[in-house]
């Protein structure tokens, strides 16, 4: 899938730092009322628009003239996350138990689509929108459904985010999951034009076969194996969905346009012990 | 492009197991919802919920919501073995078989039980979260592609809308396509915060309407290439043939009371299955017995529809199962399928008296005969996503 990656934002922090400071790219959207889910999967998508010189969508307002202009209802939102809004569940469900009270506000953040919510009401954006929860391998998914979207035609912006946060009771349950708070956006644009990476993410799965479900991803990529040629990426695995869509975007971002040659090649791939597993492919 | 059918349907409810016997219920105007003495006992009695009876619920009196025990799972395995067995039990290469699962919630209840524990009587958990239900169902059928969707109370129209994709892709021959959701009390607690649930039985677009009820449920289509089923011999029941996706950008747990949002996903589908609004014969909509829902839909409608929208038939089955938040999309369509085959469409129970704003045609009292060239089914949730499906009459 030929597309143009228009810009990368990245927040790694340790677990319940502040969110750092920012010029945002347009009002300053209420953070601190959010979910850190929300919260650093919105500083992400910023930077990734800030780095894009995107336009910034107003509701009631001309689009700003700007290199790129994203259409309210073009462009298209998908976040992939491992263990979604679980922190925000916790804090609301301490709540209940306790006899605090059960808090609204918390509550409505209880969603892990929540974060596509927040960014489509503060950038305006009215396309599709959805969250991709299936494991370690969201991130990759969700830019497998990014690139399936651009593909249609009707979609031309898509913002593609992976986000994960940590928390005392994650690390009890699920040890080495997600140990920081993290997030990774890339926004791309349908482009065939000179100079745009191809890349190709597949998804495979073999229940509790991790290495049957690695080989059905690298046959679905035309790879039947992991040639020498061909470098395998290293990525953080203790930041949930991010890491593996980390990796692709830096990769993405060092790639000399024009290589498409399968002889070579730099692949990321990312298998979970229940036999899910994403691989995406940057000639 | 591949055109995807219908093969199979399956159905957990708050009417028991199996679709039949919630198509009948439907069919009837009946409803599941009720009080449960253990919310009463815990004081969380917020008014009548719609609860799968029977080792699959959560108990007569609701006990079991408090329970960690991974219910969902269990629920989807059970639909999807009735869909799987109503298609005839496909046969088709793992790499080629794939389940789509949409749910708010996923396997939340042992997260949750581990929390009401001491920190020092905490051990790792195995599977949990939002995968869990899926891989459930996919190990049982031996799939080779996962995708699970969460869209809020959108999630199961998304997960069609996703297995509608694989087969178009030509990823997969067959999709599992499913939405599944379990009460515990953690959304029991959190929709009363919100002040949503309706202290009787809730009643969709009725002027005396007053909130939604809770209610649980999995379901599940098999979706199939349908030159595939054609050449195993097994007729196409429906056709899903599109599905369109929108946003508010307006509130996060409040409709854009214009109904921008679900008319831009309805003209999405609409064009997605190459169909005018005139085709529309009926549509399912979200009607979950809230002020602001209702009524937005209502506009959304008309904004698609125009004149018409106050003559085509409209329903919701909240009124019969309650609002089954991730199994609902999925549930809608079961119950869509079913009508289709058999020209009869449901009333929409607890409906009494249309508000004079909300200018549909409400089907109400009794099931309305009809042969509709098209349907349209629509979900809305939190974060202003909107989800709709077309689908027209199978074989």
């Amino acid at each position: 899938m030929a597309c143009e990656l228009l810009g990368v934002g990245r927040l790694v922090l340790e677990r319940g730092a502040p969110l750092p400071e920012r010029r945002w790219t347009r009002r300053r959207p209420p953070v601190e009322r959010m979910d850190r889910l929300c919260g650093v999967a919105l500083w992400a998508a910023d930077e990734a628009l800030l780095q894009a010189d995107a336009a910034l969508l107003r509701a009631d307002a001309a689009l700003r003239q700007s290199d790129v202009a994203l259409g309210a209802e073009s462009t298209a939102l998908v976040l992939g996350s491992m263990c979604g809004c679980h922190a925000v569940d916790e804090d609301f469900y301490r709540g209940v138990l306790d006899g605090t009270g059960a808090s609204p506000r918390l509550f409505s953040y209880t969603l892990p689509s929540s974060p596509v919510g927040e960014i489509s009401i503060n950038y305006g954006i009215r396309g599709p929108a959805l969250a991709i929860v299936e494991g370690r391998t969201a991130g990759l998914g969700a830019l497998d459904e990014g690139l399936h979207l651009l593909s249609g035609g009707d979609i031309q912006h898509v913002l593609v985010i992976a986000a994960d946060v940590s928390s005392a009771l994650l690390d009890q349950l699920s040890p080495g999951a997600v140990t920081q708070d993290s997030a990774v956006a890339l926004l791309l644009r349908a482009a065939p034009m000179a100079g745009a990476a191809p890349i190709s993410v597949s998804l495979a799965y073999a229940a509790d076969q991790p290495g049957v479900a690695q080989r059905r991803a690298l046959a679905a990529l035309g790879l039947p194996e992991i040639g020498a040629a061909v470098r395998v990426a290293d990525y953080p695995a203790d930041r949930g969905a991010v890491g593996a869509l980390d990796a692709a975007a830096g990769i993405w971002e060092a790639t000399r346009p024009g290589r498409l040659d399968r002889s070579g090649g730099t692949l990321v791939l990312v298998t979970d012990e229940h036999g899910q597993a994403a691989a995406a492919f940057l000639p | 492009m591949r055109r995807a059918a219908v093969t199979g349907l399956g159905a957990v409810t708050g009417c028991g197991l199996g679709v039949e016997r919630f198509f009948a219920r439907l069919l009837g105007g009946g409803t599941e919802v009720r009080h449960l003495d253990g919310l009463r006992r815990r004081g969380l009695d917020i008014g009548p919920m719609a609860v799968v009876p029977g080792p699959l619920g959560p108990g007569d009196d609701g006990e079991w919501l408090w329970a960690p025990s991974d219910r969902v799972s269990d629920m989807a395995c059970h639909a999807v073995d009735e869909a799987l067995a109503s298609a005839g039990g496909p046969t088709v290469a793992a790499e080629r078989l794939g389940v789509c699962l949409g749910t708010t919630l996923g396997s939340k209840s042992p997260w949750l039980g581990a929390l009401r524990l001491l920190p020092e009587q905490r051990t790792p958990l195995g599977d949990f979260g939002y995968a869990t239900p899926a891989r459930a169902v996919a190990r049982r059928v031996g799939a080779g592609r996962v995708r699970v969707v969460s869209t809020a109370c959108a999630s199961g129209n998304a997960a069609i809308g996703a297995g509608l994709e694989l087969i178009r892709r030509d990823l997969c021959d067959v999709v599992l396509c499913g939405g599944v959701d379990a009460l515990q009390d953690f959304v029991v607690a959190g929709f009363a915060a919100l002040r949503a649930h309706a202290r009787q039985p809730c009643q969709p677009f009725d002027v005396r309407r007053a909130g939604l009820n809770l209610g649980e449920g999995a379901g599940f289509l098999v979706l199939e290439a349908a030159e595939h089923a054609r050449a195993r011999g097994q007729r196409a029941r429906a056709y899903v043939d599109g599905f369109g996706v929108a946003s508010d950008a307006n509130h996060m747990t409040g409709p854009d009371r214009g109904g921008q949002g679900t008319a831009r996903s309805m003209r999405v589908a609409l064009r997605d299955a190459g169909a005018e609004p005139d085709e529309i014969g009926f549509v399912s909509l979200h009607g979950t017995g809230t002020i602001f829902n209702d009524a937005m839909e209502a506009r959304g409608l008309r904004e698609v529809l125009g004149e018409r929208a106050q003559e085509v038939p409209v329903n919701s089955i909240k009124g019969c199962i309650g609002h089954t938040l991730g199994a609902a999309g999925v549930l809608e369509a079961v119950m869509i399928v079913r009508a289709l085959e058999e020209g009869q469409f449901p009333p929409t129970a607890g409906h009494k008296e249309r508000d004079p704003e909300i200018e549909l045609n409400v089907v109400a009292g009794a099931a309305v005969s009809l042969r509709p060239a098209a349907v349209l089914s629509t979900s809305s949730g939190f974060g202003g996503i909107n989800a709709a499906v077309v689908l027209r009459p199978g074989e």
